[in-house]
């Protein structure tokens, strides 16, 4: 049985493949991997010798990287360059590449297609959670339209030290104002410590002195740990997590952002 | 990102008449791009020709190969918002969303369903396949009319 299981897969998989001979040193493989866009890796065999050849992919896998809204500085380059290197591949002008001899390499190919796959992939992991965070955020948005809250989106609030980005601003209009952050992201524990500081550093400035901070933070993907949450609210005015959105009038009425009083009625 | 367009919207924006002022200047491999050449221009609607289409840009570009490694093929892509709404890429083979298989050059179409995972065969197949030539064949394939030729410009003609 085993046999005919892995002679059916080895089928399947051979037929999978495509190759295209470039000219009499140079040999391109696609692989049924696929990297973002749908796209297949692609390796080139080019002969350096008679027995040692040289893997490369084109400058694809970083290009998609790139071509998926990700760019690509020095230091995201570094740290690939340090996971490649776990696998003898070297990046050179944003090619990955692996020499080997002819006699190993169907074992080099094997080990070039997984750097090149878990490469190509970073992408997609945080793709997801930004994504997910604008969903959250999105969830936000429908609460304060539904109050009839009025807000500005991607506001930038000074702090002693630096400028901060915040999802979402309520001015201070007779009441005072809130801002309002979606936390979502890998490692909450260390986000939550982020946070601790940059809600210290807006407090610092006088200029927000009238204003609450809000931090949602989002549990569909990760653990907040109780210690995790206990770094935001340490300095947060309302932590809510993001499937407890049905609260958050209430604990920005608290805060005095909005006005929970009935309209009197007029006297007639 | 919550999604600012639908596919209707895209359909419609490469149907419309659209122009870029001038074709950019070609760039050179060097010591400031040891590694990719780039050269994008802003698109303007001809309804509209004071004011560039927002977000949107048409991007070509080209890799240089380390030494003795093969030269690989440029792209172009039409990027609207940060998304690519439509692209041009040479692979062996492109496995769609749907189960069906282009080969060779191929142009992305964006849905918010797939994203730029699908694709069609483009054609016809460039005569030359310089980064000035896919960045031109990318302009006539999305219905853009260039209103200034850079013919002047040295290696531009490639």
């Amino acid at each position: 049985m085993t046999t005919s299981v892995l002679g059916t897969y080895l089928s399947a998989y051979r037929k999978l493949i495509v190759t295209e001979s470039l000219d009499e040193n140079n040999v391109t493989i696609s692989f049924p991997f696929h990297l973002a866009g749908s796209h297949r890796i692609e390796i080139t065999v080019t002969t350096i010798s008679k027995e040692r050849c040289i893997l490369s992919d084109a400058g694809r896998t970083l290009g998609e990287i790139e071509d998926a809204g990700h760019s690509l500085t020095p230091q995201i380059k570094e740290r690939l360059e340090k996971l490649a290197n776990l696998s003898g591949v070297r990046i050179v002008r944003d090619h990955l590449l692996l020499e080997s001899t002819y006699k190993h390499l169907g074992v080099s190919i094997q080990k070039y297609l997984e750097m090149s796959k878990m490469i190509g992939d970073v992408y997609l992991v945080h793709r997801q959670r930004a994504d997910a965070g604008d969903d959250l955020l999105s969830q936000v948005r429908n609460v304060f339209d539904s109050t009839r809250i009025l807000y500005r989106q991607r506001q930038k609030l000074h702090g002693q030290i630096e400028d901060h980005q915040i999802d979402l601003l309520v001015a201070p209009n007779g009441h005072p104002g809130l801002a309002l952050n979606v936390v979502s992201g890998q490692n909450t524990h260390a986000l939550a410590q982020i946070w601790y500081g940059k809600c210290d550093d807006i407090r610092r400035a006088e200029e927000n002195n009238n204003i609450k901070i809000a931090l949602i933070y989002d549990v569909r993907f990760d653990q907040w740990s109780s210690k995790s949450k206990a770094w935001l609210a340490a300095k947060a005015d309302v932590i809510l997590p993001g499937d407890g959105l049905n609260e958050l009038p209430e604990r920005i009425a608290t805060q005095g952002v909005i006005n929970t009083a009935k309209p009197r009625r007029p006297r007639v | 990102m919550p999604q600012e367009f639908t596919k209707a919207d895209v359909d419609y924006l490469i149907a419309a008449s659209k122009f870029i002022r001038i074709v950019p200047p070609l760039p050179q491999f060097g010591s400031q791009r040891p590694t990719v050449i780039r050269i994008q221009s802003e698109i303007f609607k001809k309804s509209e020709p004071n004011n560039p289409i927002r977000g949107l840009i048409i991007i070509a570009k080209a890799r240089q190969a380390p030494t003795g490694l093969p030269k690989p093929n440029p792209s172009s892509a039409l990027e609207w918002n940060g998304k690519r709404i439509r692209g041009l890429n040479y692979e062996l083979r492109h496995d769609n969303p749907d189960g069906t298989i282009v080969k060779g050059w191929h142009e992305h179409l964006w849905s918010p369903e797939d994203q730029d995972s699908y694709v069609v065969s483009a054609r016809p197949k460039p005569q030359r396949c310089g980064l000035g030539d896919v960045f031109k064949w990318s302009l006539k394939k999305w219905n853009i009319k260039i209103l200034e030729k850079q013919e002047d410009v040295p290696g531009w003609e490639v």
